[in-house]
Formats: structure tokens, C-alpha cells, sequence
């Protein structure tokens, strides 16, 4: 029988993806999913002899905030003086780093080095561009760099032409892999019992039916033959916003343009939620632990939902920190899930019978790897060197995590072209998708957390602040 | 092989994707002037939707690595549970994937 994906969803050509082909142990080798993950590896295992022996930081670095009277002008980065070197070094330490890497990998999976490297060099040139715009004061809160680094890529694709030269260096998928492991060090399954049942119960009951639903809207009822964009789109909407749609569209293969779409939606409707719902719920008189809650559970950016929650007082802000801190455990479980998911059911023909050994050959094995980072980190590094020290070296991985989406994001964006983006609209079914898969959030989400926190049913706990 | 083409959809569906297009529309503008105006600062805290993981926080540690709840449930059962609804949710969603066409 054959094993071709349906021509419906099929999963995007490329030819570093470990599915067309049966497993190997070179694999392990030459291939992108598996050289992301041991890439990944050796950045966490420097960082943590670094934190662990005291002998030095193994820290990428990155711009400080300008833009006004307090932090100055973006000068300072180029004048000499001792911001600028200290800046520039650590800017230096992450692309000799990254390019290393990087380019020993090409060289495994058998491409041109001398190449890549000369192309990688130009792309993290721009990717610093897009780092530095991002910095800027106001941006920074409100702006994440992926939306500069789209932006950027965007412009320069479309206006202008990407030189061939350029191409060898844009690699989306292997340096969202990368990140994504490098992030996995950072999901603590541990946080699970931080705020008990209660959490649990907030975070985790909701989730997975937001997601139900907004598949079943979005196949079903809408009628949207790219699933790969419903599924990328309900992964952001009811767990964390970007990082769980950059997971999720790697787990089952999105488009470019899906985790695009995904990533614009949530990135405007999480400024409007963050301002909106403290507002609505001074407005009510919401009691702050539900209000918290309800933030925690709905609003996507991390960085929001404290803000949001802090703007309810402090009880709000730390139980809103202690539901998001939960919605960001579930970013790989929903991305094994949504891979399964897809070898089994999507990416499948039809009344074709798919066993375990053909599950392990298709599944994108660098969820292996964001797993086994968050699992070794939450069981045996936090017990053995100390949740400090964990902190530390989870503090120093953080930047190469950063500077890994944002070099991917450049290379969306480089990749994408408008007519493309449009060919995606739909007619407007992704909006419709995600306002309705949000107001769904937002009401369910609030349910629960007052069914769990007023006090009616269960006793309200004792969160000292 | 045939190419597939999308069914052209029905009038009442239509009105749905004009109103959620206008809806995003209206939703871009807000948030522009939301960022222009400074809106939902905190005074005290230095950071916002920008840093959208939760180590993208200046001094994350301060808000996620001290215990603020007294749990009294075993993480063991927190992880039987979490894996019970996981795996209860996943067989729902292959379920009703199959039966809803």
C-alpha cells in the first residue's frame, strides 16, 4: 500500500525532514531533526559546566534597551565605550557559537560549508538589525522580535530580491528545531504541583477541549483545507501564543505563512486582551484570585499575563503567573500530541493502517529532544545542583534559545512573499477561527476558574504574594 | 492527479468571514493605538507582550521560582492526573475527528 501522504495536508516538501524515508542510525548523523537536538546539547552542556564549575559564563549576548532619557540612545552600542564592547562581545561569543554549530551540521547533512558560512554571516548580520529595532524601549514591551524579524524578511524579499548567495543560510526549520530544544531545558514539569489541583484544573482541563474545539471548527465546520494552519493557530490560542505556535508548527509541519498567521493573530489580540481584561474585570468587580486566573489562562504572551495580572494587584499577578507558568509545561505534550496526531490520522492515506515502527520513522524526532531536555532538567538537574543553579544556567541558555527564533524568523520572512500570504487568507477563515476559538477560551477559562477559586464550591487557597 | 479546489462557500459563511476579517481589522487598529498610547503599563514593571516566555522576563525568577502555594497533592498524583486528561482528551479528539464529518 502506498505510504503517501493524503494530497490534501500533505506535509511540506523538504528534504531534511526525517519522514520519507525508513530510519537508520546515520540518521542520527546527517540528519536535521537529530542535529538539532545534539546541537542544542552541547550549548545546554557548556552553559551548565560553566554554572556549575564557576570557571565562566557561557552566555549569548544581546542588546540592552534604548530609546529613552533612562536607557539612552542606540549610540551607545557603537560608540566605544564600555557598553558597546561588552555588547559586541557577547554578540561575538553567540555567532561564533551558533556558527559552529550551524556549519558543522550543514556539514554533516553534506552541504557546502565555506558556503553556509558566508551566507549565515549576512543573515545574522540582519538578524542583529532586527534585534536591535526590537530593543527600542516601547517596542520591546509591546513587540516581540519575531515580528520585526518578519517585518525585515518581508521587505527585503518583496521589494527587493534575495540573493542567491543568501540562500544557503535560510534554514527556518533547523533553527526553530534548535530553539525548541533549547527551550524544552526551560518547560519544568516539576512547576506542575506549583499551584496544585487548582492549576491543574485551570491550565490543563481547558486546553486540550480548546483545542478539540477549534480543530472541529476549523475542519468541520469552516471547512479549512490547510489544517496544518488550524492546528498551528488553536495551539497558540489556548496554550502560550507564539512559542507553543512555533512548537506546534514544527510538530505536525506547517507552512511558513501558518506559524506567520498564527504568530500575527495572537501577537494583536494579546495587546488587546492584556489592556482589555484587567479593565473588564475592575469594571465587574471581579475578585482577584478568579480574575488571575482567568488572565493566566487566556491572555497568550507570558510577558502579558503578568503585566495584565500585576494591573489586577499582586494576588492577581501571582496567581496569573502561576497558571501561565503550567499552560507552558503543556507546549511539548500538546506538540507530541499534535505530531502523533498527524502521522496517524493526517498524514496518512485513507483506510491505510499506520504501526508503530512506521509512527517512528515519520515523528519529528527533535520533539525527542525538547522532551529529554525538559524531563532531564526537571528530574535530575533541579534535584541534583539545585533550582538556583538551575535558574542560572537556564538564565544563560535563554539567549541562544532567542537568537535561534529570531534567525528563523528572518528566514521566514525572507522566504515569503505576499501573494503566498494572501493565498492563505482564505477569505478570512483564519480570523474567524481564532476570535471564535478565543471567545470560547475566554468564557470556558473563566468558568473553571470560578468554579475553582470563588470559594462557592472549593476552598479558596492561601497564595502568599 | 486532479488539483484539489475549494468549494465555493455559501453566502451565510461568507458574511461570517467578512465579519471576522473587519473584526481583525478593527482589532489591528486598537491595538495600534493601545502601543501608541502607552496603554496597560503597570508602574514597577518594565516589560510586556514582547517577551512572550515566560525566561524573556527581566528577573523571571522573582515571579515563577518561589513557592507561593502550599500544595497538599503528591506530585504523583498530579502527573496521573495530567496524563489521564491528556490521554482521555486525545482519544475525544481522534473520536470525534472520525465521527464528524
Amino acid at each position: 500500500m502506498s505510504k503517501k501522504a493524503t494530497t490534501v495536508n500533505p506535509a511540506p516538501a523538504h528534504d531534511d525532514v526525517v519522514v520519507a524515508e525508513k530510519f537508520q542510525m546515520s540518521d542520527m548523523l546527517h540528519k536535521e531533526d537529530w542535529l538539532s537536538i545534539w546541537g542544542a546539547f552541547i550549548i545546554i552542556a557548556i552553559a551548565s559546566i560553566g554554572v556549575i564549575s564557576g570557571a565562566f559564563a557561557f552566555k549569548a549576548g544581546s542588546f540592552g534597551k534604548w530609546g529613552d532619557a533612562d536607557s539612552g540612545s542606540f549610540l551607545k552600542f557603537f560608540n566605544g565605550s564600555e557598553t558597546c564592547l561588552s555588547t559586541w562581545g557577547g554578540i561575538l561569543l553567540t555567532l561564533i557559537a551558533l556558527i559552529v554549530i550551524f556549519a558543522v551540521s550543514n556539514q554533516l547533512m553534506g552541504k557546502n560549508i565555506a558556503k553556509y558560512a558566508v551566507s549565515f554571516l549576512a543573515l545574522f548580520a540582519l538578524t542583529c538589525l532586527v534585534r536591535l529595532i526590537s530593543s527600542q524601549v516601547t517596542f520591546s514591551k509591546y513587540l516581540e522580535y519575531a515580528f520585526w524579524a518578519l517585518i525585515l524578511g518581508l521587505v527585503i524579499s518583496n521589494l527587493l530580491k534575495v540573493p542567491d548567495w543568501l540562500k544557503p543560510a535560510i534554514q527556518t526549520e533547523f533553527y526553530i528545531k534548535t530553539g525548541l530544544v533549547l527551550m524544552g531545558a526551560s518547560v519544568l514539569f516539576s512547576n506542575i504541583q506549583k499551584f496544585g489541583l487548582y492549576g491543574l484544573g485551570i491550565a490543563w482541563a481547558v486546553t486540550p477541549v480548546v483545542i478539540i474545539f477549534m480543530w472541529l471548527l476549523g475542519t468541520k465546520y469552516l471547512k479549512m483545507e490547510n489544517k496544518r494552519m488550524v492546528m498551528t493557530i488553536a495551539a497558540a490560542t489556548s496554550v502560550c501564543g507564539t512559542s507553543a505556535a512555533i512548537a506546534t508548527a514544527a510538530a505536525c509541519k506547517a507552512k511558513k505563512t501558518d506559524l506567520t498567521f498564527a504568530v500575527g493573530i495572537s501577537l494583536i489580540f494579546t495587546v488587546l486582551m492584556m489592556v482589555g481584561m484587567p479593565l473588564f474585570c475592575k469594571v465587574v468587580a471581579l475578585d482577584p484570585m478568579v480574575g488571575g486566573a482567568w488572565i493566566g489562562g487566556t491572555v497568550d504572551s507570558t510577558g502579558a499575563v503578568v503585566l495584565a495580572g500585576n494591573a489586577l494587584g499582586e494576588l492577581a499577578g501571582q496567581v496569573a503567573a502561576l497558571v501561565k507558568m503550567i499552560q507552558n509545561i503543556l507546549i511539548g505534550f500538546v506538540a507530541f500530541a499534535v505530531a502523533v496526531f498527524f502521522t496517524t490520522k493526517v498524514d496518512k492515506s485513507e483506510n491505510q493502517t499506520v504501526g508503530a515502527s512506521e509512527i517512528w520513522h515519520r515523528f519529528p524526532k527533535f520533539i525527542l529532544g525538547f522532551l529529554g531536555a525538559s524531563l532531564f532538567f526537571s528530574f535530575v538537574f533541579q534535584n541534583t545542583i539545585g533550582v538556583d543553579a538551575t535558574a542560572k544556567i537556564l538564565s544563560d541558555i535563554k539567549e541562544f534559545q532567542t537568537w535561534c527564533f529570531a534567525l528563523a524568523f528572518t528566514c521566514i520572512g525572507l522566504e515569503t512573499n505576499f501573494k503566498e500570504m494572501a493565498d492563505q487568507f482564505q477569505g478570512g477563515k483564519p480570523f474567524v477561527l481564532y476570535i471564535t476559538g478565543q471567545i470560547f477560551n475566554l468564557v470556558l477559562t473563566f468558568v473553571v476558574a470560578w468554579l475553582l477559586l470563588s470559594g462557592r464550591i472549593f476552598p479558596i487557597p492561601n497564595i502568599t504574594v | 492527479m486532479k488539483k484539489e479546489t475549494s468549494p465555493r462557500p455559501s453566502t451565510p459563511m461568507r458574511v461570517v468571514c467578512a465579519a471576522g476579517v473587519i473584526l481583525f481589522v478593527i482589532a489591528v487598529f486598537v491595538a495600534v493605538y493601545m502601543m501608541a498610547n502607552n496603554m496597560g503599563q503597570v508602574p514597577g514593571i518594565d516589560f510586556g507582550p514582547g517577551q512572550y516566555y515566560y525566561t524573556d522576563i527581566p528577573g523571571w525568577q522573582k515571579y515563577f521560582l518561589p513557592d507561593h502555594y502550599d500544595n497538599p497533592v503528591p506530585l504523583g498524583i498530579l502527573i496521573i492526573l495530567f496524563f489521564a486528561w491528556g490521554v482521555l482528551m486525545y482519544r475525544l479528539w481522534t473520536y470525534l475527528d472520525q465521527k464528524l464529518k
